[in-house]
């Protein structure tokens, strides 16, 4: 039983919803449409908790049992009982809660992330070698395509941009048409399964 | 020094903090700013969630306009906290089970139109009046179908057609990921330079 | 020479080198000319086509590490969508950090330079706990309903003079304009909103994503797609007022030389050391 609900709850729910959209119920199917879509908005609402808990949980533990660095954790945790109190009375909009969103945490974020750009850069240089003629194909392409980008395409060889733009236009949007569909198929499939009970790794019973 | 130079001046601080990893690969001052970035941002979470969305859920809608509905899903979003509690995951997993039906479910009902639409949309007319048109749509066409020809992993593909099918496929697929890779780059050298000009233009004032 | 040493440059001089190239153009700008593609066209005459008063929905689906490139975009939208009177609600559900605040500061800084006042000619309700599908399908009937009858800020909705005409996506809303850098985003405004409703989608993606929104593009389900910083300064160019977009493209330029020429390195270096090798 505690492994079967769980999957009888997923075939309901999905029959439900695709009975919604496919059959014409009316008034009566518009007003469970929306009492569902309620219903499933409240409950994702209050399962808030359930990834700070999570870290919460995690960097505790690091720090009860003095794993390397556990320093870090201790911060981390300070730092959010912290900003949590900050915000709470500041409010989302205050002064003091958008400095710290906007001047350090989104900062931060921003540059983890531009750092990928460095390493495209070494990458570029390190992993790209001409070692077949799969490889020759994509560094053509990949070179057509940051010169037509960039202005300074058309500056060195007139029209590069429109070559650029029909690269993008004709061979990419074919090839990435080719594996959309393959992928949509999948993940039809992957659905179906899903929505059958076949695909049982989330309920921690395996397959 | 205004409110707003103090917050360009942090603004280069933390970008600062996050490039030193670049230098000396993982340290002090990055790992800091890592747990800090985790840390608020989970605060800020916690906090946006009651304030704009719980706290008016609970007093306008369901004590203020009676929807006492809405407390059925309440209790299924309570429920996923039972993974917590040693013995009872298998409550959490009725919430998740919701989940996953209603996300599954009308994934299934809402998808078909947009693939469709794809797959229509490939086989389209090879003989238009216009030269580059009708090569453009033959070449389109072509690509399309030899690429999903190279995906087809469980045919047999040693010889024929569908051997040079695959492999005509294989190339197109490579300038298809060579033109992604030229995007990638542009797209993560602007945020270097956006970046840069948090740096040298609000900060420092040094370009304009 | 030893052409072999080409192969083992430590990446910390090639990342010092790319800084360099970036900062050049900055101090002595070159103001190449940016030429327009169809598709940023396309984009445009999309929102023209919207008559003045109009409804447009934002989408700002985008989180802090993509925003220099996409923050354009959204400051180029508002400026052509406020010179039509048209009315603007925004969101931004990719990032919660980010959605609430930075987006807002965006557009209201437009709107102030344009004398629109919040509220009542446009509205942002920031980032929503599980959007897709909930949010939105009860958006779609009732944006009170959906967003909690609250702004990002938690003010009350019912009490701004724009949520009085507009109330629901499916009858009020003539475009949606949406950015984005992955999922959530375009795949699901368009599978949610824009086919069954016939709603027109247009907007502007990351270039880390573009290539993969060409097909869409093609087959018409999206009308036209900016990608990354290059199409911003493209529909800044046709919007009249130059911004981010425009100026980043200078170092845009001497940034993909340099890559090219580290391309070129690491395969001189390969092909030096590989000739040595068989010589031995």
């Amino acid at each position: 039983m505690k492994r079967r609900l769980p999957l009888l709850v997923v075939l309901v729910t999905a029959l439900v919803c695709m009975g919604l959209k496919f059959l014409n119920l009316g008034e009566k199917g518009a007003t469970l449409a929306t009492d569902l879509d309620t219903i499933v908005q409240t409950s994702y609402l209050f399962a808030f908790l359930f990834g700070p808990i999570h870290l919460i949980r995690l960097h505790y533990s690091y720090v009860q049992k003095r794993r390397p660095n556990w320093a870090y954790s201790a911060f981390l945790l300070g730092v959010c009982a912290v900003t949590t109190v900050i915000f709470f009375i500041n409010k989302i909009d205050g002064p003091v809660s958008t400095f710290i969103i906007d001047s350090i945490t989104n900062a931060t974020d921003s540059a983890i992330y531009a750092m990928l750009g460095f390493y495209v850069c070494s990458a570029a240089y390190r992993s790209f070698k001409l070692k077949n003629v799969e490889a020759t194909i994509l560094l053509i392409a990949a070179v057509i395509l940051m010169l037509g980008q960039a202005p300074i395409g058309d500056a060195i060889i007139p029209n590069t941009s429109k070559f650029a733009q029909w690269i993008l236009d004709v061979p990419n949007s074919a090839g990435m048409r080719g594996i959309r569909i393959g992928a949509s198929i999948g993940a039809f499939a992957a659905s179906i399964r899903v929505i059958l009970g076949l695909e049982r790794s989330w309920t921690g019973s395996g397959s | 020094m205004g409110a707003e130079q103090w917050s360009f001046m942090f603004k280069t601080l933390s970008i600062l903090a996050a490039w030193s990893y670049l230098v000396k690969g993982d340290n002090p001052i990055y790992t800091a700013a890592e747990h800090f970035l985790v840390g608020s941002a989970t605060a800020y979470g916690i906090v946006y969630t009651i304030q704009n969305q719980i706290v008016p859920r609970i007093v306008d809608d369901i004590i203020g306009r009676g929807k006492w509905g809405y407390v059925f899903g309440a209790i299924l979003g309570l429920l996923i906290y039972f993974s917590f509690v040693k013995g009872q995951e298998w409550i959490a997993r009725i919430t998740m089970g919701f989940w996953i039906g209603y996300g599954a479910g009308y994934s299934l009902a809402y998808s078909p139109p947009v693939f469709l639409k794809q797959v229509t949309d490939t086989f389209i007319n090879l003989r238009t009046g216009d030269f580059i048109k009708s090569f453009n749509n033959i070449l389109y066409f072509l690509v399309a179908v030899t690429a999903l020809v190279y995906f087809a992993f469980t045919l047999k593909k040693d010889k024929g057609p569908l051997y040079y099918g695959s492999r005509f496929g294989r190339y197109a697929l490579m300038v298809a990921f060579g033109s992604a890779y030229g995007s990638i780059t542009m797209a993560y050298l602007s945020l270097i330079i956006g970046q840069l000009e948090i740096i040298l233009r609000d900060t420092l004032h040094l370009i304009k | 020479m030893d052409w072999k040493k080409l192969q083992w440059i430590d990446v910390r001089i090639l990342y010092a080198i790319i800084i360099v190239c970036l900062m050049i153009p900055m101090f002595r700008p070159v103001g190449l000319p940016v030429a327009i593609s169809d598709n940023t066209r396309t984009v445009y005459n999309t929102v023209a086509s919207v008559p003045d008063g109009g409804v447009i929905w934002v989408s700002h689906d985008t989180g802090p590490g993509n925003a220099p490139e996409l923050n354009p975009m959204i400051t180029a939208l508002a400026r052509q969508a406020f010179a039509k009177n048209c009315k603007l609600i925004s969101t931004s559900l990719f990032n919660q950090t980010f959605g609430p605040g930075t987006t807002f500061d965006i557009i209201d800084a437009v709107a102030k330079e344009m004398g629109k006042e919040y509220g009542v000619d446009w509205v942002h309700l920031g980032y929503r706990d599980n959007a897709w599908p909930a949010t939105i399908r009860l958006m779609i009937d009732n944006i009170l309903e959906g967003a909690i009858n609250r702004d990002w800020k938690g003010e009350p909705l019912d009490k701004m003079p724009l949520m009085k005409e507009v109330k629901s996506i499916k009858d009020d809303v003539d475009l949606i304009f949406c950015t984005t850098v992955g999922s959530p985003g375009y795949s699901d405004w368009m599978t949610y909103v824009s086919e069954p409703l016939h709603i027109p989608l247009t907007g502007g993606a990351s270039l880390t994503m573009y290539s993969g929104v060409q097909p869409y593009i093609r087959s018409g389900q999206l009308k036209g797609f900016l990608g990354g910083l290059r199409g911003a300064a493209e529909y800044e160019q046709l919007v009249g007022v130059p911004g981010a977009g425009l100026a980043g493209m200078d170092a845009q330029s001497l940034g993909h030389i340099t890559v090219i020429v580290f391309l070129i390195l690491g395969n001189v270096g390969y092909f030096v050391s590989k000739r040595s090798a068989k010589k031995e």
